[in-house]
């Protein structure tokens, strides 16, 4: 009896090990991409917008109208998976002002694996985003200087300043937009910020 | 799979054919189940959030404008390609010889050799096979026929092989008749052309070949002995294969290595049958781990 326990023991053990060694090898290969210039875990990249929205079955917020230097579509396209799910758009600019981000909220469709797994297991997975957060793996944190509340389009939006880890300074401008969070960022000051949000808001598509 | 077999130092070739059918079921079943049961695999945020692996994160990272994942699956798809190509184009050609040989007119087999293979076939429960005989110098035996199984001589394999190999020999066709291995030899080639560009598919197939053959080495070994198995291997299979590639010193160079290889895939397999094979206990249990393991984690690759 003992020795059949041991040798039903040592068959668990041993296939035990070679699945382990399998999971670690393909977590390895998951996780590789993101230090050769890939995305980290979470984040997909997309194409262009329409990949995206093929792909999700969603229809992203845009910008009817953007102010030079940019210019839609955008060239970075890229999508930080959680509950709700955050979008990001990259504006990039040769100008001095920079590049100008624009991210949004969007809840997972029914039926994809965010909307199916417990908030629990999202955040065990460090996938618990919040509506007032943007992932920091999809734009880097900073520690907010200042907040206060303006009025852009036909509403009121609040404007941030934060300290980057880097020391560099950037606002963003955070508002409603029907059921989803919308953020721009940019390296600028914040009445040029104010200025390109309010743009953005009046003109309609 | 291979791992798994080798951890468990399953040395009995039909133990191993049942756990490379279980491997070669996942592509043909599981994972279409998969699609069909959780259709949400198929999503980007399944690969984002749940995956072990997503190939698609690989495409990514970009290589003179190619994403990664995308050349690798390419690569692979080559691999599969080619392994298949390597297969395919010299069981054709053999089929095709064959009925040609056929056609231009087989000698009846010699009444000895009729009997010595009814005798074996009776002795390891095989149906007795049709002979044919080509009128060829080259030492060929082997057995074939999907529905109806021939074994097929050539002149130059009854001139080479005395009384004892000739035995060993014929053992070692009739096992592959008594367990159906040239039906099961086109079934093979059939999932292969089917997934002609999977790797793992072409893999797995010859891998089940190599075991059929064990089991057939080892069939013929416990009648008729190691020692006249090995000189039948080497009188059938050592000649150098196929044509020269090219000429002058490359060509002797690329037949110097063919030879190497080929002596070292000899050395192998009678290795392999002086390896007592134990008894395996827990088969089903095992087999079953083994599918749920599987299952488990191939789950989570998308």
């Amino acid at each position: 009896m003992t020795d059949t326990r041991d040798t039903l023991g040592i068959v668990v053990w041993r296939l035990a090990l070679v699945a382990i060694a399998a999971v670690v090898v393909l977590g390895v290969l998951n996780a590789l991409p993101q230090f050769l210039g890939g995305e980290p875990l979470g984040v997909v990249r997309y194409d262009s917008v329409e990949q995206l929205q093929n792909r999700l079955h969603l229809v992203a917020w845009r910008p009817a109208d953007l102010p030079a230097p940019w210019s839609w579509p955008p060239s970075g396209v890229r999508l930080a998976v959680g509950r709700p799910n955050w979008l990001q758009f990259l504006f990039e600019s040769a100008d001095p002002v920079g590049d100008l981000v624009i991210c949004q909220t969007t809840e997972p469709a029914r039926g994809q694996a965010a909307a199916l797994l417990p908030r629990w297991l999202l955040r065990f997975e460090g996938l618990s985003a919040t509506d007032q957060e943007v992932p920091e793996t999809l734009l880097s944190p900073g520690r907010v200087l200042l907040e206060t509340e303006i009025s852009i389009g036909d509403g009121t939006a609040r404007l941030r300043r934060l300290l980057r880890h880097d020391g560099s300074i950037v606002n963003e401008v955070w508002w409603q937009q029907a059921a989803r969070r919308v953020m721009l960022r940019l390296d600028a000051p914040a009445d040029r910020l104010a200025r390109v949000a309010d743009r953005i808001l009046r003109t309609r598509p | 799979m291979e791992a798994v077999l080798g951890s468990w130092r399953i040395r009995r070739a039909d133990r191993r054919i049942a756990f490379w059918l279980l491997a070669l079921a996942f592509p043909f079943l599981v994972l279409p189940a998969f699609l069909l049961v959780a259709p949400f695999r198929a999503d980007d945020t399944f690969g984002a959030c749940c995956a072990l692996l997503s190939t698609g994160r690989w495409n990514a990272v970009r290589m003179g404008g190619v994403g990664m994942g995308r050349l690798v699956v390419g690569l692979l798809a080559l691999g599969g390609i080619l392994l298949f190509l390597r297969d395919a184009v010299p069981f054709v050609t053999e089929a095709v010889q064959e009925r040609r040989e056929k056609a231009g007119g087989a000698i009846p087999p010699p009444a000895t050799v009729a009997s010595l293979v009814e005798t074996l076939a009776a002795r390891i429960g095989a149906r007795a096979p049709a002979l044919m005989v080509l009128p060829s110098d080259e030492p060929v035996l082997f057995a074939r026929g999907a529905l109806r199984p021939t074994l097929v001589f050539s002149t130059g394999a009854l001139t080479r092989l005395p009384d004892a190999e000739m035995r060993a020999a014929l053992v070692h066709e009739l096992a592959h008749v008594r367990f159906r291995d040239p039906l099961a030899g086109w079934l093979l080639m059939a999932a292969r052309l089917v997934m002609f560009w999977n790797p793992a598919v072409q893999l797995v197939c010859r891998a089940l070949v190599q075991e059929m053959e064990q089991r057939a080495d080892r069939l013929a070994v416990s009648l008729a002995g190691v020692s006249d198995f090995a000189a039948v291997l080497r009188t059938l299979n050592g000649r150098h294969p196929r044509q020269p590639l090219a000429e002058g010193r490359i060509r002797a160079s690329i037949d110097a290595f063919r030879a190497r290889l080929h002596r070292a895939h000899l050395g192998a397999r009678l290795d392999a049958l002086t390896v007592p094979e134990a008894p395996l206990p827990f088969a089903r249990t095992r087999f079953a781990l083994v599918a749920l393991t599987l299952t488990a984690v191939l789950f989570f690759v998308v």
